[in-house]
């Protein structure tokens, strides 16, 4: 063998070796068992278009080559763009530009999604929808009992319910989260304790829930808060939740019931909030009806009304009815 | 010094060809290295304008061009490897690069780069042909009447380049004159003279422009070119060429996607359509099969 073949040679063991070293390796590597899955929706969840699993994911699996194997995309910037899915591309309508986002396990993401790796039991969700009013929304309820389950970054983050309301107005909140695998801390609190990096439900009438920063972010309209409603003191004390539509003008007045909705706050852990718009027993209840993975699949928020009684999606479809009852 | 892409008079009826003809010849096969992604028809169109080019005679001022379309292939087969983090056969996983992150390698980016490649290819030897096969003058001519200015500002650069080549020759050979203890001229040595002296160059060239009346603004007139014997076996190729593409794209043949894996149309439907393109190409050259052959 002459010197330079010598040299090539080791030259090529020590790049193995430094490929191996740093983790590369041939092929997609080993696969996890269990379970992604996929959802594909438009208009906020109204219409589901896909749905498809994919069984024990590999290190190569991501975000992108999950919908690429089951669904027909057109993509930009290497993959981490996409800009249709079976044929329905980002465009102006109305005058609202529409586009795709994705969530993993209900948060936004804010990598590329070729960039964003598919791991055992994430929730991936496709959302082609109007952004000019909210751009960048944060979290959402449709994934529930994500991101609790598996987390929104390692997947080991602690879940709490603070309870601001009686305890045992509290506790279908807990048994929900219980039924889906949670082990959730439960804190009886009399205001929101800020706990950045564990994942919080806030469960109580919305003038204590206020006093949380991420929660009271709802007040400044969903493109601060990523949720389409907004909440009107009428008089001291008493609340009016506002539903929006996705063009962001108040469609729906809920005089008397609640809400459940997801708010996050810069990198900070995801906040679910169930709200009630008074401390009648009626409407803590009626918000607390809505934490159901049932109510909340495929929703960015659900919202109850008492009277009369409804259940309304968040922000509210084109197809469903305007009310005029307002504060004044 | 003799430019890679330099026209030289070639035999053949695409050699004599007026321009417009030419340009109508080769068309259809530009259009498929964009039209179509099957790797096997734009493989069918690259033979074909490797053909034409053989043909007319101009395999040596091709073997240039083709040398750098393969290199800038290559090179776009690999950064679209590590780029498009698409395709659901990795081959290679996790090189983690800056900026770019965690990179995985698939087939399918492999396979969707090398059609961009081919792309790339075919489209660059078409237009080598062209440039190879069709006297400038002629084509500068031909559009004087429309874009005087544009036609004037291409003649003075397709002049002024190789003048500049031949200037940067002869500078490079009195530098190896100085004797053999005389340190060789740099190329950016040469190339800051060249510069230098351009300004003194583009005062020839405009006090000789000025003494043959390009100043007065009278208004050239469209040349006429006689009508040459192949001319009419060109214009039937190029027009079978773009009816078989148009009807290959009507009914569906010769698909391909790289994404999520890679399908490919290989059918007999896409391989007699793959077939097709280069035979058609060479008939107009193929001496009695069209046209009387005309002496070059």
């Amino acid at each position: 063998m002459t010197p330079a073949a010598t040299r090539s040679g080791l030259a090529a063991t020590v790049l193995m070796c430094a490929v191996v070293a740093s983790g590369c390796g041939v092929g997609p590597g080993e696969s996890a068992e269990g379970t992604a899955s996929l959802t594909v929706t438009r208009d906020y969840g109204a219409e589901v278009l896909t749905t498809a699993t994919l069984e024990d994911p590999t290190p190569s699996d991501t975000v992108v080559r999950f919908l690429d194997a089951n669904a027909d995309i057109d993509t930009e910037f290497g993959g981490n763009f996409v800009s249709t899915i079976d044929g329905l591309e980002g465009s102006t309508v109305d005058g609202g530009p529409e586009d795709w986002f994705f969530f993993v396990n209900g948060i936004y993401s804010e990598l590329g999604a070729g960039e964003v790796k598919v791991e055992t039991g994430d929730e991936v969700w496709w959302d082609y929808r109007r952004w000019s009013e909210a751009y960048r929304v944060p979290a959402v309820v449709g994934s529930f009992p994500e991101p609790f389950l598996h987390g929104y970054e390692d997947g080991e983050e602690p879940v709490v319910v603070q309870c601001l309301a009686e305890p045992s107005q509290c506790e279908p909140v807990v048994s929900v989260l219980e039924d889906a695998g949670v082990d959730p801390e439960v804190e009886n609190v009399t205001k929101p304790l800020q706990r950045l990096d564990v994942m919080r439900v806030l469960v109580g009438p919305w003038e204590e829930l206020r006093a949380d920063p991420a929660a009271a972010m709802i007040e400044d309209g969903p493109g601060t808060s990523g949720v389409y409603a907004d909440i009107d003191e009428c008089v001291p004390g008493d609340w009016e939740l506002e539903i929006l539509g996705a063009d962001a003008v108040v469609r729906r007045v809920v005089p008397s019931g609640g809400f459940v909705a997801a708010v996050r706050r810069a990198d900070d852990a995801p906040t679910f909030l169930v709200a009630a718009t008074d401390d009648e027993p009626e409407a803590i209840e009626a918000a607390v009806s809505l934490f159901d993975p049932e109510v909340l699949r495929d929703r960015y928020a659900v919202a109850a009304n008492i009277e009369p009684e409804e259940e309304l999606p968040v922000p509210l479809p084109d197809d469903l009815p305007d009310s005029d009852i307002g504060c004044e | 010094m003799k430019a890679a892409l330099a026209y030289a008079p070639r035999p053949g009826p695409l050699g004599h060809a007026r321009p417009w003809i030419a340009a109508v010849y080769l068309a259809p096969l530009a259009v498929c290295a964009f039209a179509f992604s099957n790797p096997i028809v734009l493989a069918a169109a690259l033979a074909a304008a490797l053909l034409a080019g053989w043909a007319s005679g101009a395999w040596p001022s091709l073997q240039q061009p083709l040398r750098w379309s393969v290199y800038l292939g290559l090179m776009v087969i690999a950064v679209n490897a590590i780029v498009s983090q698409r395709g659901a056969t990795i081959l290679l996983r996790g090189f983690e690069i800056p900026v770019l992150g965690q990179i995985d390698v698939s087939a399918e980016a492999l396979a969707e780069g090398a059609v961009l490649a081919l792309r790339i290819v075919t489209a660059l030897i078409v237009f080598a042909v062209w440039s190879a096969c069709v006297d400038p003058d002629r084509v500068l001519r031909a559009i004087r009447p429309f874009a005087a200015r544009s036609a004037l500002t291409a003649t003075l650069i397709a002049r002024l380049a190789p003048l500049a080549a031949a200037d940067a020759t002869r500078l490079a050979e009195a530098g190896r004159l100085r004797g053999p203890g005389a340190a060789p001229l740099a190329r950016a040595t040469i190339a800051r003279r060249l510069i230098a002296g351009s300004l003194d160059r583009s005062v020839d060239v405009a006090a000789t422009l000025e003494l043959r009346g390009y100043g007065l603004g009278i208004r050239s007139r469209m040349p006429r070119h006689a009508r040459e014997p192949g001319e009419p076996a060109l214009l039937i190729a190029a027009a079978a060429m773009a009816a078989l593409m148009i009807a290959a794209a009507i009914a569906g043949i010769a698909s391909y996607s790289s994404y999520p894996t890679i399908a490919i149309d290989a059918g007999p439907w896409t391989l007699a359509f793959a077939a097709s393109i280069p035979l058609i190409a060479i008939a107009p050259f193929v001496p009695g099969l069209v046209t009387e052959p005309r002496n070059a």
